[in-house]
């Protein structure tokens, strides 16, 4: 059986965004393989070793640059790459059109990928793609199961959990705590080296979607100091909840 | 002449007897050779085992340094007399047998030369040093004999029935020799005309001379029948003991003197990896690609377990005793592992094993060949229990060196094996992200200062790029760790008014790498060092401060492997040096009562131990040594980069912070004195845990008070 993974390549998370000329400057920023796809990747390895999967293949899409988050996840044992290069603004519905066609002609078994980007946290590539494939699909799995050609995952739903069985193939996308990556030996560094790595042009698409402004949180206001009398501190800070910070109080 | 032999006389004048009332006397020169051939095919054999070992180690430079360890620590038993009562007893027995062995020598030579006389007052003198440090000898011998099997000492908890015969062999050895002198002296008065023709030897041989009074009722033929049975008797437990020295714990008579020559004589350092890039595996994996002085190591330990009793893993009950489940495992599994070796060499396969499977011995070979040196021998528990606090290597008198033992085999789980705690997973994935262990954003590495109030005080390099004498190396704890930003700033302050304005690089100083390489991770430790190497040159640094102990150790020992070679002192060095110039004030004297936790990255590491207290003392506090100081201090638990890991406590014992802290509370002080952010963090958290309300301060924190 062969497993594909998604994965994207994201800022570190904490790294220190800083916009210049209206757009988010990447000038002396980490690049990592987003946290919640490195879960999707040892997944797949583990699925590997325990004699699921025969092969892992890593694919990404974005810029020429996220070779190496594609080489990390070679280090932590999967087999081989596809990286589809793709401008980094494209739209979560241009992306998911690549991805797809790369997917169509793998021909995997079984998709993973994390169920969201610490970037841009839309959580929608995975979903859209089970969607233009028709395949069926699980998402924010905390386990999975696999036998007999069927996915079985538990997923996070709102105020519980639910058992969700799917027939292979299909799209899984994957919580954090489903496992605990592992940290690229020497030897899986050494290893990935040799490993292909095939690039190919991501279909034309015409994002959906257009950015039109970025901007960053305000920054935190330095807090306020009162001094005197107990009561007379006390009048002042219930004033201030009341005026300024405008809290509503609940009776 | 043959059949003959010299009868026993009384001389004109004293005078030293060899060989006469003994028949055959000279055919021990003959004899001799048996032990001398069995010790010498031991030691070949021993010899070609340790060549066994594939790893590299350069450890025969500096000859002159060697020698002079040689005879400091074997003549001078320098290490062994650390542990008072059994190291003083040790160096009785050692001496005793060593003169003994010297006079026997001078006999020997003697038979052969008729060279040296040994007459009159020389005589005297000669037979007086002999027969007391004899004497001592045996008094060592069973004051060793009473520390084994009455006190029973835990750390001699793996007493097996070798010792106790050795002890046995030695005592009877000397207890003999005592014997014939007395029998000798006892016929010679029966003799004497006169007593007074004889009466020397109650000067030359005080002891012989007492030993003597047991015969006094024997007849003059029943002594010299006995002289001859027990002199005889005397010598085969003598060649006995020669021929036995490479096959049983005697060996490390030999082994001692290997090791006092080839010790590491550098600073503390974890060992290099040269051309990491390259390499085609990492750390070791198989008992036989340690070096050939950590097989050494295993010959040479003695099992006294001065490592075990210091052991902070071992004393709070964890898999690590680095006697036995270290270097005891290690040789148990290297000498089963060995002939077999031995045979794939001689066969000239490499891969030995798989021609051993054809023979007889399969079934035997099979479990040695295949077990695991990390997992099956030693196991990861053990090596991860590790804090490399190097109480194990500043107390083992014969120079083991544990440390770097632990650390190849970290080397091979992390960089090889990819098998590692997921804490550490976490922090060498927050160096590489963050360059800090903590991974918090590596741009706000600065931002303490502002934080502190103390920006204007330094010169930040990258922005402000002033001149600057002596760079600040803060390290990720006062730059990340709220408590600890206090101690920074603190020494920056007390720095300004002694007119020093320390440079900074801010963003542009990394994580020192210090965990990274302890915990094994040395392709990280070597990334992130070649980086502050970098930065300092950039900024043509020649002098460091540094705060933290683990940074200073680092820098200082382990940055001139890859190139670095600065003037690296730690701040307590600093503030002391500063008091010295008198550019330290204090402002008023703070008069606590106070204990002070050694950090065992600046007190064994880097032996020092009085500069903090100088420092300390200047603040007119009033400093209680604790029981466990200097080069006993206890690990607060977070040395060789378990700061990272979770430590679990065993049953029935407390955590090794909380273990510590109960030291330093037991004077009752109002304080405790810490100079490193682990142990600060660590001694905290245990003074919390006990409800304490004595307070935990860093070194530069109390001189800053005091300044105020």
């Amino acid at each position: 059986m062969k497993v594909l993974v998604l994965v994207k390549q994201t800022f570190d998370t904490e790294a220190k965004i800083e916009l210049k000329d209206g757009k988010i400057s990447d000038a002396g920023i980490n690049m990592i393989i987003n946290p919640y796809d490195e879960v999707a990747v040892e997944e797949g390895i583990r699925l590997k070793e325990k004699g699921i999967a025969t092969e892992v293949v890593v694919v990404s899409a974005g810029a020429d640059k996220a070779i190496e988050a594609i080489r990390t996840a070679l280090a932590m044992g999967a087999d081989r790459g596809v990286l589809v290069q793709q401008d980094v603004a494209a739209d979560e519905f241009a992306r998911a059109k690549a991805l797809a066609k790369v997917i169509s002609e793998q021909a995997p078994s079984l998709v993973l990928a994390g169920h969201v980007a610490a970037d841009d946290g839309s959580s929608q590539v995975p979903t859209r793609i089970a969607e233009i494939l028709g395949w069926p699909h699980i998402n924010v799995a905390t386990t999975l199961e696999i036998a007999d050609g069927k996915a079985t995952c538990n997923c996070e739903a709102d105020g519980g959990s639910q058992v969700i069985e799917v027939a292979l193939p299909a799209v899984i996308s994957t919580q954090v705590s489903l496992n605990e990556p592992r940290y690229p030996s020497m030897k899986g560094i050494m290893q990935a080296k040799k490993k292909p790595v095939d690039t190919v042009a991501a279909e034309a698409v015409e994002s959906k979607t257009k950015i039109v402004e970025f901007s960053l949180p305000a920054a935190k206001a330095a807090g306020k100091k009162v001094t005197g009398e107990p009561a007379d501190l006390a009048k002042e800070i219930a004033n201030f909840i009341k005026n300024e910070a405008k809290i509503e109080i609940k009776k | 002449m043959i059949f003959g032999f010299e009868p026993l006389e009384v001389y004109d004048i004293p005078m030293r007897v060899v060989g006469a009332n003994v028949p055959y006397e000279w055919l021990i020169y003959i004899l001799m050779f048996i032990p001398l051939g069995i010790f010498a095919f031991g030691l070949y054999k021993r010899i070609r085992v340790w060549l066994l070992a594939n790893g590299r180690i350069n450890r025969i430079d500096k000859l002159g340094s060697r020698i002079v360890s040689l005879l400091v620590y074997s003549l001078g038993q320098a290490k062994v007399i650390k542990k008072p009562l059994a190291g003083w007893m040790h160096f009785f027995l050692f001496w005793g047998f060593f003169v003994l062995f010297i006079a026997a020598q001078i006999d020997a030579m003697h038979f052969w030369l008729h060279w040296p006389k040994l007459e009159g007052g020389l005589y005297i003198g000669f037979s007086w040093v002999v027969d007391v440090l004899g004497f001592l000898a045996m008094i060592g011998i069973l004051v060793l004999a009473f520390i084994r099997y009455v006190q029973k000492p835990d750390r001699l908890s793996d007493t097996k029935s070798s010792d106790g015969w050795i002890i046995a062999l030695i005592f009877v050895i000397l207890f003999s020799g005592f014997l014939i002198e007395g029998l000798r002296i006892a016929a010679q008065i029966k003799l004497a005309t006169r007593l007074d023709e004889i009466v020397y030897e109650a000067k030359a041989s005080p002891f012989g001379w007492l030993f003597a009074y047991l015969f006094a009722g024997m007849s003059l033929d029943g002594a010299l029948m006995w002289h001859r049975i027990l002199w005889w008797f005397h010598m085969a437990l003598a060649f006995g003991f020669i021929a036995l020295v490479p096959f049983t714990k005697l060996w490390h008579i030999i082994t001692s003197m290997f090791n006092y020559f080839v010790r590491d004589l550098e600073a503390s350092a974890c060992r290099m990896v040269y051309n990491i890039e390259e390499a085609e595996s990492f750390g070791v994996e198989r008992i036989e690609d340690f070096t050939w002085k950590d097989i050494i190591d295993l010959d040479a330990c003695i099992r006294c377990g001065r490592c075990q009793e210091n052991c902070p893993a071992y004393l709070t009950g964890k898999h690590l005793n680095p006697k036995l489940t270290l270097i005891q495992a290690m040789k148990a599994h290297w000498d089963a592992k060995a002939p077999y070796l031995l045979a794939a060499k001689d066969a000239g396969h490499a891969e030995g094993h798989a021609e051993m499977a054809m023979t007889a011995e399969a079934e035997e070979a099979k479990p040695v060949m295949e077990q695991h040196l990390i997992y099956d021998v030693v196991t990861s528990d053990v090596v991860w229990d590790c804090t490399n606090c190097r109480a194990c290597m500043e107390h083992c008198p014969m120079f083991i060196e544990h440390i770097p033992k632990i650390i190849e085999m970290r080397r091979n789980l992390v960089m090889w094996q990819g098998d590692m705690p997921g804490e550490a997973q976490m922090a060498f994935t927050n160096m590489e992200r963050n360059y800090n262990p903590w991974g918090v954003g590596f741009s706000n590495r600065a931002g303490w200062l502002q934080e502190r109030g103390v920006r204007d005080m330094v010169n930040l390099l990258p922005e402000d790029g002033g001149d600057f004498e002596y760079l600040l190396y803060a390290g990720c704890a006062v730059a990340f760790d709220d408590r600890y930003k206090r101690v920074g700033e603190a020494l920056i302050k007390v720095a300004n008014k002694a007119g020093i304005k320390f440079g900074y690089l801010g963003t542009e100083e990394y994580c020192c790498g210090d965990s990274a390489r302890r915990l094994g991770n040395e392709y990280l430790f070597q990334t992130l060092a070649n980086s502050n190497i970098e930065s300092f040159n950039n900024y043509g640094v020649k002098k460091i401060v540094a705060v933290c102990p683990h940074c200073y150790n680092c820098v200082k020992n382990e940055y001139p492997q890859l190139g670095g070679q600065y003037e690296v002192y730690h701040y307590t060095e600093f503030l002391a040096k500063l008091l010295a110039e008198g550019k330290i004030k204090m402002s008023r004297s703070l008069g606590a009562k106070l204990t002070y936790h050694d950090s065992c990255f600046l007190g064994r590491h880097n032996n020092v131990y009085d500069e903090p207290r100088t420092v300390i003392k200047a603040t007119g506090c009033n400093l209680i040594e604790v029981e466990r100081g200097r080069e006993f201090g206890f690990c607060c638990g977070a040395g060789g980069g378990r700061m990272w890991l979770e430590e679990h406590a065993v049953e029935g014992y407390k955590r090794i912070n909380d273990t510590r802290t109960d030291q330093l509370l037991e004077p009752n002080p109002e304080m405790v004195i810490t100079n490193c952010p682990f142990c600060l963090t660590m001694i905290n958290d245990g003074v919390k845990g006990v409800e304490s309300e004595a307070q935990v301060l860093d070194v530069a924190e109390l001189v800053w008070r005091a300044m105020q």
